[in-house]
């Protein structure tokens, strides 16, 4: 798509067809899902082999089958890969079996806050030369802890902590770096999460120290829980509301239409006034807001009318 | 349409105006707090039920548990004065390391719309800490959430730390994106729930059969 760059995520257990490949460990499973998306114009190819609910992985089975499965996406594909696991062992794993002369530049997905050994992921990312998701939606405390971010404010901070580290101690340069601010689910969505994801887009795209930076989201979970009519849709119109702030990577299913809407349809403008009845006015709780902006959505939903 | 009927109709639409009037009115006609407390219930139940076959989706479930909790706020100093208690007294908490907390938020909603008493430790909650929650409360279940593989571990390191620090008599049961039935079943967690309505269910069919 024009405009955002499309990490696409077939290949993740949440998804049945990977979820097949991966019981089976059959390495064509996942050949052919890195095809797929790479004829659909994909840029990065998300890697998830984690379990899900209705899968049970151990670590120790991610570890065993990515010498395997790196090398064989990699012969199917030049677009560079996505590595997308909390834990740390995961990536050196999959960075050691990464082979560079054939594709560029993978992404490590993600440092976050939370995690452990933290240190030793940024140490990772220099020595691969990666490009690197960052977490603005966790904060770090002083103590050491972390802790959900819950204004756009922390997370720009976090971002710019994260900034601070990753060009000083791996030599990145902004535009190695992928801001992922956590998108929520909009339907259930009472904390005003969606429009603090947003409105820190916003804060990271008025600052010039942080021009190049690239500012992403999974979009796939912006419309759980809602009726599959409408899900698309919106999803389509949340892209719309994001370029506006500086969104230029999604992690998203690329055989979806990942357009955003035409500025004049009525989605768009449906989605923006509903993400606005979740902000706090005077006087009243943020589950007020966020209970008014459920019942926006609901209005969405109900409505029918899904053609587009 | 009788009062009772109609308190319940407003549970399932979520219209908490309809559901508090309704249930200011059962009052002051002094009907059963107990009744009022069924028909509430009744209303959340068709709300689980309906979600679970896709026929509503989470903002309805939203929008009626916020109904329920608004009428149970009326209702709830007259079942007190009545000596009626919630059904059962639950804990829920998203495990250490995680700090995702909307399914666990979910579950907790559902449980107070089925008349739980819910203590809601938050997210990033230690082993230890669900362990000394439960001495203080005395649930009758505990419910342990995670979303990624990395914090799923600490799911059994809390099973493990509630077991050793408060007995086998609490009930604990897991959920979470990445969590199954065969997970809880390996680290020795009584029941494993794949969404929020299913949640209910599993602690009542978990609970009703044990000795009051």
């Amino acid at each position: 798509m024009e405009n955002v760059t499309i990490i696409g995520e077939l290949m993740n257990n949440s998804y049945a067809r990977a979820r097949r490949a991966w019981e089976a460990r059959k390495l064509e499973g996942f050949q052919q899902l890195a095809c797929i998306q790479t004829d659909l114009g994909a840029d990065y190819l998300t890697l998830n082999i984690d379990g899900t609910r209705n899968l049970t992985v151990k670590p120790q089975e991610m570890l065993e089958f990515l010498p395997e499965l790196v090398p064989a996406i990699q012969e199917t594909t030049t677009v560079p890969i996505s590595f997308d696991n909390p834990w740390i062992d995961f990536h050196i794993e999959a960075l050691k079996h990464y082979d560079r002369s054939r594709s560029p530049a993978p992404i490590l997905n993600s440092l976050a806050a939370s995690r452990d050994r933290l240190d030793e992921m940024i140490e990772l990312v220099a020595e691969y030369d990666t490009l690197v998701f960052i977490m603005a939606s966790e904060k770090f405390l002083p103590d050491g802890a972390s802790a959900q971010c819950l204004n756009a404010q922390d997370g720009y901070d976090t971002t710019k902590h994260f900034v601070e580290m990753l060009v000083t101690k791996a030599g990145r340069r902004l535009d190695q770096i992928i801001v992922d601010t956590g998108l929520t689910p909009v339907s259930a969505d009472t904390y005003g999460m969606v429009n603090l994801g947003l409105d820190t887009m916003r804060l990271i795209q008025a600052d010039p120290d942080l021009e190049g930076i690239h500012l992403s989201v999974g979009l796939s979970n912006f419309a759980w829980g809602t009726p599959k009519a409408v899900r698309l849709l919106l999803e389509r119109a949340y892209l719309n509301l994001g370029l506006e702030v500086g969104l230029d990577f999604a992690l998203a299913n690329p055989e979806k239409t990942l357009e955003p809407l035409d500025p004049g349809h009525p989605m768009v403008g449906k989605l923006r006034q509903t993400l606005e009845l979740g902000r706090i006015r005077e006087g009243e709780s943020q589950e007020d807001a966020g209970y008014r902006q459920v019942e926006g959505i609901l209005k969405i939903c109900s409505e029918g009318d899904y053609d587009g | 349409m009788n009062l009772l009927q109609s308190l319940e109709e407003a549970i399932k639409k979520g219209n908490r105006d309809d559901a508090v009037k309704n249930t200011k009115e059962a009052l002051s006609i002094n009907m059963p707090p107990k009744d009022i407390l069924d028909a509430l219930v009744r209303g959340m139940d068709d709300i689980g039920r309906r979600f679970k076959i896709n026929e509503i989706f989470v903002p309805e479930m939203l929008i009626a548990a916020r109904a329920m909790k608004e009428s149970i706020a009326v209702l709830e100093p007259i079942l007190v004065e009545a000596g009626i208690k919630p059904e059962y007294t639950a804990i829920i908490g998203t495990v250490q390391g995680d700090l995702h907390d909307i399914g666990k938020n979910l579950v907790g909603m559902m449980w107070k719309g089925a008349n739980f008493n819910v203590i809601d430790l938050g997210s990033n909650i230690s082993p230890e800490k669900f362990a000394e929650a439960v001495l203080t409360h005395k649930p009758d279940v505990v419910g342990l959430s995670a979303l990624l593989t990395t914090t799923m571990p600490m799911m059994k390191n809390t099973v493990d730390v509630i077991r050793e620090k408060t007995g086998n008599a609490v009930k604990i049961i897991i959920g979470g994106a990445p969590v199954t039935q065969d997970y809880a079943d390996e680290i020795g967690a009584d029941g494993y729930a794949a969404d929020a309505a299913s949640a209910v269910d599993l602690v009542r069919s978990l609970l009703v059969s044990l000795p009051g």
